[in-house]
């Protein structure tokens, strides 16, 4: 039995091995809340969940009660949920409209912009106490890009548009789905494992587990037919189409994208894209956008990771928010995203097919899930302490004309991209 | 209002008889329950949610349950390596007779489940509308409101 070594955070990743602490040392996650979570942008909302004057939702960001709220003006605040003077909650719905949040205990009142407007007995504090400093804390920065909103702990720091960088590419073409240029969410379905938060990130451009983990969903679709179950290309992982550079691009920052293409509209069962089954939705994005980007857009099959808390699924047409809770507890909740003025049919069939992807109860994502908690299980072993990521690590990567870098679709080295970003964050203390 | 005493008793024993048969894995039978224009639902949020409008936790005809009995009892279901111990319980059951054969039910529901060393529970509102087929009954509607609908949740079994 070989004992543990100790390597500093800075060499926990290490060429194509990820050492075993990265997912279960309470004291690494700790460092990852502070100088990951707390330092970078995180998706907070889409402004479409508070779409009338007065609306809010709350949440927690960080395990901390924030409220998201559209004020009077039509303006989206991102502010904590806590009474200035005592602490309190002042928002408890999780979802609502009003114009003003009081708290119980002493009644201070706020607007939904945040400003205390009211504080009762107010001659009884001393003469210089000043009201207007008082307001409900906004997060040190709110940014949003096409009703995605995102906030910072941090005051400094890259903007939300260099955090993006090129992913928002990729976002454009989840939005222009749309035929009116825009998205609205849903009201969620939620999970939890017992697993670190970085599984879901790697599993969700995982090209190689879907023959493995997700067989019973796979196989049971075959046997029952082509409305049945999830749609998996599962050609090996060895086919020549999935072994040159094609759709997997690492864009920097820890964000990746997985563009299948109209490769999985080929596979039997009914294919994917929605171009050979709603016309009346293909003329739509045609006209507003012409043949060949309306055909696209169309038939999208995209996998979006904007790091380090935010996945996005064109065809189970969702996005999904990551929280770690602790190093081997992460809760997701996954949104369906409808696409305004589509043909309300094919806004249901969105709608049903993100709930059965995402649900716990569903067909796919309680294979995985499986997988995380047998993955956080094994790892509690000290003696074997690198966890491996070799496919594709000696394969061809190629530099497109954006700087992005395209991978065979069949690689790990989406999953080091997203490590080497940790490791960049982390080594700053 | 309430049902006559046989016709309560009856109601009864065929949910006792459902739960027996989750307990027990014999999917295939509790499949055999649903009648051919039959819906499992298990709302998300809230239990008035509309599965056309907001994401659910299930939504299915009887073709999606006998995909979802068809993939439990695959060989490679991980969530059923190994499989869960069960018990479900059914309390407090009000049958409301809706006229031509059919009741529709009302219960407190809850699910013990335990696997290795994991345990949960999960209770909510079961609520069953029923018709009476081939001397017994069949299910038409089966609606099980989860009360932390609005939380997440680890791998649920059938509920």
């Amino acid at each position: 039995m070989t004992t543990e070594t100790r390597p500093g955070l800075q060499d926990l990743v290490q060429g194509d091995r990820v050492h075993r602490r990265v997912y279960v040392d309470p004291q690494v996650f700790e460092e990852e809340i502070r100088r990951i979570f707390k330092r970078t942008w995180l998706f907070v909302g889409h402004d479409s969940e508070v779409p009338h004057p007065g609306d809010y939702k709350t949440d927690t960001l960080l395990g901390q009660p924030i409220v998201m709220t559209r004020d009077g003006n039509g303006a989206v605040h991102v502010l904590f949920n806590r009474c200035r003077h005592r602490g309190a909650k002042v928002c408890n719905q999780p979802y609502g409209n009003s114009s003003s949040f009081s708290c119980l205990y002493h009644g201070w009142t706020y607007t939904n912009a945040g400003d205390l407007i009211a504080v009762p007995s107010r001659e009884l504090c001393p003469a210089d106490f000043d009201p207007g400093s008082f307001g409900l804390l906004p997060l040190p920065r709110v940014e949003s890009y096409r009703g995605f909103v995102f906030a910072s702990f941090a005051a400094d720091g890259p903007t939300l548009e260099e955090h993006l960088g090129r992913v928002t590419v990729y976002l454009d073409r989840l939005i222009d789905r749309a035929p009116d240029g825009e998205v609205e969410v849903a009201k969620p379905v939620m999970y939890e494992y017992g697993g670190n938060w970085k599984f879901q990130l790697e599993n969700f451009v995982d090209n190689i587990h879907a023959r493995f983990t997700h067989e019973s969903a796979t196989h049971a679709r075959r046997t029952l037919g082509p409305s049945m179950g999830p749609r998996y290309a599962d050609a090996p992982i060895t086919d020549p189409a999935r072994t040159r550079p094609g759709n997997l691009r690492l864009l920097g920052r820890g964000h990746v994208v997985c563009d299948y293409g109209t490769e999985r509209t080929k596979i039997p069962f009914g294919g994917y894209g929605f171009s050979g089954r709603n016309a009346e939705y293909v003329r739509l994005l045609e006209g507003r956008h012409g043949p060949e980007r309306g055909r696209l857009l169309a038939d999208a099959d995209i996998h979006i990771v904007i790091y380090p808390n935010l996945l996005l699924h064109t065809q189970y047409s969702h996005y999904r928010v990551l929280k770690p809770v602790a190093v081997d507890r992460t809760i997701m909740q996954g949104y369906p995203i409808k696409l305004k003025g589509a043909p309300p049919e094919l806004n249901d069939e969105l709608v049903s097919a993100a709930s059965d992807h995402v649900s716990a109860a569903g067909a796919v994502q309680i294979d995985d899930m499986e997988a995380f908690s047998r993955c956080q299980e094994g790892l509690a072993i000290e003696s074997d302490e690198w966890v491996l990521f070799p496919y594709g690590f000696d394969g061809e990567r190629v530099v497109d004309e954006n700087g992005e870098v395209v991978l065979p679709q069949a690689s790990e080295l989406v999953q080091l991209a997203q490590h080497e970003a940790w490791r960049e964050f982390m080594a700053n203390e | 209002m309430g049902a006559g005493e046989s016709l309560q008793h009856e109601v009864e024993q065929f949910l006792y008889h459902e739960a027996r048969l989750l307990d027990r894995r014999q999917f295939n039978e509790w499949y055999d329950l649903f009648a051919e224009d039959s819906r499992y639902f298990v709302p998300s949020m809230s239990a008035d949610s509309d599965p056309t409008a907001d994401a659910y936790i299930v939504h299915e005809n009887r073709k999606g349950i006998q995909y979802r009995v068809s993939r439990l009892q695959h060989g490679s279901a991980h969530t059923q390596i190994p499989p869960a111990r069960t018990a479900h319980m059914i309390t407090n059951v009000i049958v409301e007779e809706l006229g031509d054969g059919e009741v529709q039910t009302s219960a407190g529901y809850v699910v013990f489940w335990s696997r290795g060393a994991v345990e949960a529970r999960y209770a909510g509102l079961c609520e069953h509308h029923l018709r009476r087929a081939n001397g017994g009954w069949e299910i038409v509607e089966k609606k099980v409101s989860l009360l932390n609908n609005d939380q997440p949740t680890d791998r649920l079994p059938l509920l």
